[in-house]
């Protein structure tokens, strides 16, 4: 159905007369409420951000949302252990900032350590044993994340698939509770590619999977690409989640792996979104339990309200508040275009 | 005791020996110029003003003690004339009315107009002539019957452009659309901005908002009856129009003159076969692969008067929409073909001057298809309603107090509710989703009688049932995904089953010679149902059957009102109020997660629904100088447990204050100059309020559902009509319409942009716009007929 959504295209003739003016609206502000985003993947510690909502039509300034020193804890039904916030900012000259260390707090000097610390060993620390992903860093350029940090007291929770983790948050007065399962692993068969017939310097991938004659339906995967020089990629417009029910009934399955969007690059129009010679793609494969489904797919499906569409609220897993608390057990494969 | 008893006695044979005088003048009343039907015309008698309507097929009975009357014709758009009989057997009369310049023999014009506003005992129905839709201003010059009709007290938009009708606060699939007895599902061209009746082919229209009688059932909210013209039965006929949108064009005549007559109209939008070349040649790359939807309509009747006892109809009419899109890359393209196709066979049958049947046989089908490729997968979408439906009824005059309906209908429905087929290239995958099938029946009976000079009254009763039967399989899911359980069902076994009773009631008190008081009170069943999720109705959007899970709806409406003609009938006025309220009301949830097995159903949130509401109407008929004004004071609310925590929300088409004012003004008999201008409080929507970010994504919390109003809608609208010939039936006229004629923006929908990159460390700024669709647009169109 989300494929509808693009209807309105149809509209061009409509579209040709239309015009657009900006509006003012009159509106307050809905109650504030705790926004969790915060995940656990098999073999890795939890990762939890922390932030508040806020009113749409001011300004709004991305850090200024997050909640610090507030009380975070995952329970994995045998144990609890408490994260501890670490905030960490992209310097362009850090030296200097050290040098002028009066005006960071203690948790952005945490983290402008650990990111001095680490930056040889992103890989190794960050991604395999915080639960950070490069692109979370490069994307941010401030970022407070509560982490399990064994130096600061027990030793993290490590994901495992199958387990039940419980997360709780409490600031001040207010508190939220989200629940999560690492989903069991659904594996795909291969990558292949096909070139281009136009252009051979470029190619389509595409992933098969093969179903098992007995599998019981509630998997869901999230998936997306990159190649050697990009960070990953999740193709928003038929949407980055599916559940197995989409292709129940079949055997085996051929699913187009797309690639971002390049355009202008001395590239054929219908090569935009394939890979080009001597790319390496590396698929990211998520298994993802329900609730992490239904929040991405609801995100990623909101099309504001339109005559065309109601707005989707996005369903979330978080007692009392908004986002997510996702379990995964990710994937990766990767081939290469010659 | 024996007094009493002889008392009875003598009057009864006074009854009787009374009786024995009467007799029946019967008949059908005509159009003089081409012998089409006129339906709903009123025949009386001109002292006692006792009389009778026209039925569908402009069928009269008319019971009298005999006597010499004055018996007295008229028709909306004809002038009324009058015939002197004496009335010593039972005899039969045909009639033929002309319209404004004709003069007709044999009978004599009569100056005094009718007081059909005061007189009738229905409330809430609205009868408008296909000439007043020509002439009346209209988008890209395309005559638009539903247009029309929401320029009319209680009949609301629900945006720009768009031809849902909504009804006093009710949704657009609580509407019974009928075109010669067949039922239309999808009334709009184009997503909805012109409407699939092809004026040159429909003779009358009309629109019953409140107080249905018995004979129609199905739908909560409104009946809109539009019958298709017969074919001149006199000569041959050609009429059409061109306008910048679409050219229509219409052929009728006698195929044996008075016996057996025909009518083929087709309508042809090029404005998409134009543009579509001229905006891909232009520079804008997104243009480039652009193609603009066109549509098509065809209508056809054969019309056979056997004899004066039987009659045949035969229509047909199909329409469809063609719709496509290409990306740029060519990786992705869809197309969606949808349209409406009906057929419907009529007998009817004359057994005496007091007995009158009709049987009817419809088919009728609405399908949309959305076939979309993404390289090398691709998706085929289908959703259709498919009726074969047998009518019968019977209209019986008894005598001069009553006019009774009694009938039965019973419709085979077979849904296909958006079912998926998703081809990967290796294999072909189909969804779950199978054809769901219904079985509706009715049957009614209905008198229309007076009590008294002033009392007149329609009641009524309808039994209904509905059964959603098999042969299908209806899987059931767990949370999960995984299948629960499966119910097979064979055809003839049900799902479910559901019984209805609905009574209508209408009553009429005449305080006074020009004012009257009516009040109607109606209970339905509504068994099919269709959801929307937007404010316009999308043609892929699916009818659904009643289920063992959604229960039938059930509307109830209390309407009263007075009426008053003024200055001879020449000025009708009304002030209407009502109130309804609906059970089994339904909406999408507010979290939808689906995959291509999720029945609709399992989508759905069930509730309840009320309206209320006053409406004014002034209306001047005749003169040079003519038009209406209607105002409707509403509010449209509707509660479900799970939206919005239970809180009580506006509808979508909850409109607080609707003004229409329709002038029109002929200074000479060459020109006529139209303006039509509405004003309507903004439409209810749900915005985002609060914003809240995940990793660097931003996402939006929504307010409370349809908390949010968008500014007015007002428009004022401006038309000439310049007659070029008007003679003996020819007729060639220039029409030049102004749509929006200052300028008005007005809101389509609303959006926001941001600005500032978070990423980047920017504040973000979040701006909210507003589309409009429609600037002023001045078209021309020349209509013509010889």
């Amino acid at each position: 159905m989300r494929i509808l959504k693009l209807i309105p295209i149809l509209l061009i003739g409509a579209y040709l007369f239309s015009c657009q003016k900006e509006i003012d609206i009159d509106a307050s502000s809905l109650p504030q409420k705790i926004v969790i985003d915060g995940k656990i993947e098999s073999g890795k510690p939890p990762y939890v951000i922390l932030r508040n909502s806020g009113f749409l039509y001011d300004t709004i300034d991305l850090e200024k949302t997050y909640i610090h020193n507030a009380v975070v804890e995952v329970f994995d039904g045998t144990e609890k252990i408490q994260l501890t916030e670490i905030c960490y900012k992209l310097y362009n000259n850090i030296d200097s900032l050290l040098e002028n260390n009066d005006t960071l707090s203690q948790q952005e000097l945490i983290g402008i350590l650990f990111t001095l610390e680490t930056q040889d060993q992103m890989d190794s620390i960050y991604i395999n044993y915080y639960g950070l992903e490069p692109d979370d860093l490069e994307n941010s350029q401030f970022l407070c994340v509560y982490l399990g940090i064994p130096t600061m007291g027990s030793a993290p929770i490590l994901g495992e698939e199958g387990k039940t983790y419980t997360l709780t948050v409490k600031d001040g007065e207010r508190s939220v509770k989200a629940v999560t399962t690492i989903p069991e692993h659904f594996e795909i068969d291969s990558l292949t590619y096909k070139k281009n017939p136009e252009d051979n310097n470029f190619a389509e991938v595409f992933i098969h999977l093969t179903f098992p004659p007995n599998l019981i339906l509630g998997h869901y995967i999230q998936y997306g690409s990159k190649t050697q020089n990009s960070q990953f990629y999740y193709d928003m417009r038929t949407g980055s989640v599916y559940s197995d029910a989409t292709f129940e009934g079949s055997n085996s399955l051929k699913l187009p792996l797309e690639g971002r969007k390049y355009a202008n690059e001395g590239r054929p129009e219908s090569a935009e979104r394939q890979f080009a010679k001597g790319d390496t793609v590396t698929l990211i494969w998520k298994n993802i339990d329900r609730a992490t489904y239904e929040y991405i797919y609801t995100s990623e499906n909101d099309g504001g309200a339109s005559p065309f569409s109601s707005p989707t609220r996005i369903i979330s897993n978080v007692e009392g508040g908004l986002g997510i608390w996702g379990g995964y057990n990710i994937n990766y494969k990767s081939i290469y275009i010659p | 005791m024996n007094k009493l008893f002889l008392m009875t006695i003598m009057s009864l044979s006074f009854i009787s020996i009374f009786s024995q005088n009467k007799y029946t003048i019967s008949g059908y009343v005509r159009s003089a110029s081409d012998g089409e039907d006129l339906y709903g015309a009123n025949v009386y008698e001109a002292e006692s003003l006792k009389g009778v309507n026209t039925n569908f097929y402009g069928f009269y009975s008319l019971t009298l003690v005999e006597g010499t009357y004055i018996i007295k014709y008229s028709s909306l758009g004809y002038q009324e004339v009058e015939k002197k009989v004496v009335l010593d057997a039972n005899k039969s009369i045909n009639i033929e009315l002309g319209s404004k310049n004709q003069v007709i023999r044999e009978v004599v014009v009569t100056k005094k107009k009718a007081d059909h506003n005061v007189e009738q005992v229905q409330t809430g129905t609205i009868e408008i002539e296909t000439k007043t839709v020509k002439e009346l201003p209209s988008l890209m010059g395309e005559p638009d019957i539903i247009k029309t009709l929401q320029l009319l007290p209680g009949v609301q938009a629900s945006g720009e452009g768009n031809n849902g009708l909504y009804v006093r606060g009710s949704g657009a699939d609580q509407n019974l659309v009928l075109l010669d007895n067949a039922t239309v599902y999808n009334t709009g061209h184009l997503l909805g901005f012109f409407s699939v009746f092809n004026s040159d082919a429909v003779k009358g229209i009309k629109l019953i908002k409140g107080g249905i009688p018995a004979q129609y059932g199905g739908r909560l909210s409104s009946v809109l009856d539009v019958k298709m013209k017969e074919g001149n039965m006199n000569k041959f006929k050609l009429s059409g129009g061109i306008g910048i949108l679409a050219a229509r064009l219409t052929a009728e005549g006698p195929i044996l003159k008075d016996k057996i007559s025909f009518i083929v109209s087709g309508r042809l939008s090029y404005a998409g076969l134009i543009a579509t070349p001229i905006i891909r040649s232009s520079n804008d790359p997104r243009f480039k692969n652009a193609s603009i939807p066109w549509f098509y309509d065809i209508n056809a009747k054969l019309n056979w008067k056997i004899n004066d006892k039987d009659r045949i109809f035969i229509s047909a009419y199909n329409g469809k929409d063609y719709m496509q899109f290409l990306s740029k890359s060519g990786n992705f393209e869809f197309k969606m073909p949808y349209g409406n196709t009906t057929a419907t066979f009529r007998w009817n049958h004359l057994f005496n001057s007091k007995l009158f049947m009709n049987t009817t046989f419809v088919y009728n089908k609405y399908k949309a298809n959305f076939n979309a490729r993404f390289k090398t997968l691709s998706y085929l979408y289908e959703s259709a309603i498919e009726n074969y439906a047998l009518k019968g009824n019977f209209d019986y005059y008894p005598n001069d107090k009553h006019d009774v309906k009694i009938g039965y209908d019973y419709t085979f429905h077979k849904f296909t509710p958006g079912i998926y087929s998703f081809d990967t290239g290796d294999n072909i995958i189909e969804s779950d989703i199978k054809n769901k099938y219904g079985h509706e029946m009715g049957i009614y009976i209905q008198d229309e009688t007076e009590i008294g000079s002033r009392i007149k009254i329609n009641y009524g009763i309808r039994g209904t049932m509905f059964a959603n039967t098999g042969p299908a399989d209806r899987t059931y899911y767990k949370p999960t995904g995984e299948t629960d359980s499966v119910i097979t069902k064979n055809a003839f076994e049900s799902f479910a089953t559901y019984f209805g009773a609905e009574p209508r009631v209408n009553v009429r008190v005449k305080i006074v010679k020009d004012l009257s008081f009516k009040t109607g009170f109606n209970l339905i069943n509504q068994y099919i149902h269709l959801v929307s999720q937007s404010t316009s109705t999308m043609p892929t959007e699916i009818w659904v059957p009643s289920s063992a899970k959604v229960k039938p709806e059930i509307g109830m409406q209390v309407t009263a009102g007075f009426f008053k003609n003024w200055l001879d009938n020449s000025l009708e006025t009304s002030i209407e109020f009502y109130y309804k309220k609906q059970w089994n009301q339904i909406e999408y949830g507010d979290f939808v997660v689906s995959d291509n097995n999720t029945e609709a159903e399992d989508k759905f949130t069930f509730g309840t629904g009320q309206s209320y509401g006053a409406e004014f109407f002034i209306k001047k008929k005749f003169g040079k100088f003519n038009g209406w004004v209607g105002y409707t004071l509403s509010n449209t609310t509707r509660t479900f447990d799970d939206l919005d925590g239970g809180k009580t929300f506006p509808a979508k088409y909850d409109k607080t204050h609707d003004l229409s004012i329709v002038l029109m003004y002929k200074p000479h008999k060459k020109w006529k100059l139209n303006a039509t201008f509405i004003y309507g409080t903004g439409q209810a929507t749900t915005l985002p309020i609060n914003y809240y970010f995940t990793g660097t994504d931003f996402h939006y919390q929504y307010g409370d559902r349809n908390s949010y109003r968008m500014p007015a809608y007002h428009r004022l609208d401006l038309g000439v009509n310049f007659v070029i010939i008007d003679i003996d039936d020819k007729y060639s006229a220039i029409n030049l319409s102004v749509y929006n004629a200052y300028n008005r923006q007005n809101p389509y929908f609303l959006f926001n942009e941001t600005e500032g990159d978070p990423q980047k460390g920017e504040p973000v700024v979040v701006k909210a716009y507003q589309t409009s669709l429609f600037p002023i647009l001045p078209t021309i169109s020349w209509n013509f007929k010889y």
